[in-house]
């Protein structure tokens, strides 16, 4: 559990709402780690991959992803198949987190690696049990942590 | 004895030595009687008014049907009454007066007795006499007339053929690949549809004809030449910017013929049909694509609207607590506590609810949506099994609520197999949710071919549907008794739409208060 209070949360949601709501309730389970936002698919490309301006993400540090589908810019199908094609961050878990339970794009996201798929589900209740998960799962997972250059 | 004394007048004494005469006597006379042509010898009498006839031959008799014994003596005039008009009589006159033969063209003899077509030779002999030989032509008139009339018979069907139609030989290169070929001859049909006069088209080659004829037109007729198969095919010549459909035939080694019909105006409507058809799938996908993202982008606001009301739930109960501690005024505690206990809560409960309500929506047309877009896989569907299944998912609640299922054979049909087990499980699932409660419900499924179709029925005695709400029980999200039962107002949708993808059907007979009858049809098995 210690361990893994060194890893980030990124979350990548266009949604200021949902990711609100998502940084409050895993505050509320207790995660009280880092936890970074991106507002599309390209701000947390460049931050992965150490491109433009912005923050650019440490070495030899651990980083758990919650990926959101529909974004501008570059959408969360197309991030999670470039992180999985690194050789270095596709040791990282992501999380896809998304408003469709659409069976094809589940597969599909399995299909390229995904660690996990949450449909973020209207039902309050739900969605707040499904963060708790979250939290549970950021708590006891093993995240390795990424290499640098 | 007619004969011999024909050939004794017929052929001079004076030219045979005496000793020789009578033997050959005998051999002209047989040999007049018996040669092929029609052989007849005229006596003239009174200064050539008249001819009398002095010998008659075998052939003569046999194309003028009578025998030389009955004529031998009488007059030409008395036994072939018509030979005036026919030419003969003056003919005989002219040799016998003038010594020159007359060659009499062919012409028609008739008298009522006999008729026929004759060539005559007349020429007069030295005794005086005057001899006609001649050819009864009537058979190979008859033949002749009758391959001319079926020559132009034939000429002119094949000139008002509806279709065009063209003979041609093949052209070989040195490999004995046919490479181009020969017009041999065209219809005027022909002419019409390809719109090339027959004389730039008779003796030349396609390819002079048609300079940028396309290779598939040659290969086809190249494969119908070597293989002698004939073949049927449709296809395009861009030189004429029009479609022909062909029926091709090798008649004769190397040789083909072509049978064609201009298809432009059927193909081109063909074609608009199948582009509109494009447009109307692509539409159709635009607009299932435009749904779908749609009611995604929609649930996005809804997941904030009802995470914040929430929230703000949780903001007010801790208020709520804050304020219990607090002293106010009686006045204003009483305003207080009427915002707090009804106004706000009532405000809350209408967003939820709202939200709700919006969300079932959405899901809805995502699900339906989804339904339009999934790949579908027609096979046989065994109903049997699938019924005995659905019934097994429902023997709970059946048994919980004393419903009696039954079901009869089914027969086959062709769909696919999750399709269709969505489409009875909504069935069932109907006739279940609106039963009766005041009698034991009872649902029956059965099945029948009826005119090649499976025809299923799922009956039921619940509450029934009265016939101006028929209609609409198919309609997206409409619910006939919305408070009464649950759901999301899209099981008769969904199985429409199910059985539209599956070249099914679905309709209902029911009455109020007794009970409903759903039938589906799809194709049989």
């Amino acid at each position: 559990m210690d361990a893994n209070k060194e890893i980030s949360v990124l979350i990548a949601e266009d949604d200021e709402g949902h990711a609100a709501l998502i940084v409050r309730n895993l505050k509320r389970a207790g995660i009280s780690n880092d936890i970074i936002r991106f507002r599309d698919g390209q701000e947390i490309l460049d931050f992965l991959f150490r491109n433009g301006n912005a923050v650019h993400r440490k070495n030899n540090h651990a980083y758990l992803l919650l990926l959101d589908i529909r974004m501008p810019k570059v959408d969360g199908v197309e991030v999670l198949t470039k992180i999985k094609a690194d050789e270095v961050l596709c040791k990282m878990p992501v999380i896809m987190l998304t408003t469709t339970d659409d069976p094809k794009e589940i597969v599909r996201c399995h299909e390229i690696g995904c660690n996990n798929y949450i449909t973020k589900p209207i039902d309050y209740d739900q969605f707040i049990d499904c963060i708790n998960k979250l939290g549970l799962f950021i708590k006891i997972v093993k995240v390795p942590q990424i290499d640098g250059e | 004895m007619s004969g011999l004394t024909a050939a004794c007048s017929l052929f001079s004494p004076a030219r045979a030595h005496a000793s020789e005469k009578k033997n050959d006597n005998g051999n002209f006379t047989a040999l007049f009687n018996n040669m092929k042509c029609c052989g007849v010898i005229y006596e003239p009498i009174d200064g050539g008014e008249d001819f009398i006839i002095k010998a008659f031959n075998f052939a003569a008799e046999k194309a003028e049907k009578i025998k030389s014994c009955e004529i031998i003596g009488k007059s030409i005039l008395e036994v072939f009454p018509a030979v005036r008009e026919f030419g003969i009589f003056e003919a005989l006159q002219k040799v016998w007066r003038t010594g020159e033969p007359v060659n009499l063209p062919v012409s028609f003899y008739t008298d009522g007795r006999v008729c026929g077509w004759r060539e005559n030779y007349i020429f007069r002999l030295e005794t005086g006499e005057v001899a006609a030989i001649y050819e009864d032509l009537t058979e190979i008139r008859k033949k002749e007339e009758l391959i001319q009339e079926s020559d132009e018979k034939y000429k002119f069907i094949f000139e008002n053929m509806l279709n065009g139609f063209a003979y041609h030989r093949a052209i070989y290169d040195e490999n004995g690949n046919m490479t181009d070929y020969r017009y041999l001859e065209a219809n005027k049909m022909f002419e019409n549809i390809t719109g090339i006069k027959s004389e730039n088209l008779i003796g030349r080659t396609v390819r002079e004809v048609i300079p940028g004829i396309e290779e598939y037109w040659i290969k086809e007729y190249a494969e119908v030449v070597k293989t002698g198969k004939p073949k049927i095919f449709e296809n395009y010549v861009a030189a004429l910017d029009k479609y022909f459909e062909v029926s091709v035939y090798s008649p004769v080694k190397d040789h083909f013929a072509v049978v064609c019909s201009d298809v432009t105006a059927q193909k081109k409507i063909l074609l608009n049909l199948q582009n509109l058809n494009e447009q109307v799938v692509e539409k159709n996908r635009e607009l299932e694509q435009m749904i779908y993202i749609a009611s995604h982008d929609l649930r996005s606001p809804l997941i904030n609207i009802q995470g914040f009301s929430r929230e703000l739930i949780k903001s007010f109960a801790a208020l709520k607590n804050l304020l219990a501690e607090t002293c106010l005024a009686d006045d204003l505690k009483k305003k207080v506590d009427c915002s707090i206990n009804e106004d706000i809560p009532e405000s809350i409960d209408y967003i939820n609810r709202s939200a709700a309500k919006m969300d079932s929506l959405l899901t809805g047309i995502l699900r339906v949506s989804r339904l339009g877009r999934a790949p579908l896989k027609f096979e046989n569907v065994d109903m049997d099994g699938i019924i005995s299944e659905i019934f097994n998912s429902f023997e709970f609640s059946a048994k919980k609520n004393g419903i009696t299922i039954q079901k009869c054979q089914l027969p086959c049909c062709i769909g696919d197999v999750q399709q269709i087990i969505q489409v009875f499980t909504n069935l069932i699932d109907n006739a279940i949710k609106y039963r009766d409660s005041s009698r034991p419900c009872l649902i029956k499924v059965s099945g029948e071919i009826r005119d090649g179709e499976a025809v299923y029925c799922v009956e039921d005695n619940g509450v029934g549907i009265a016939p101006q709400h028929q209609k609409k029980i198919f309609e997206l999200f409409h619910r006939l008794n919305p408070g009464t039962t649950s759901g999301d107002g899209l099981g008769l949708a969904i199985v429409q739409k199910i059985l539209l993808r599956n070249n099914g059907k679905v309709w209902v007979e029911s009455e109020a208060e007794k009970g409903s009858r759903f039938f589906v049809s799809l194709p049989a098995h």
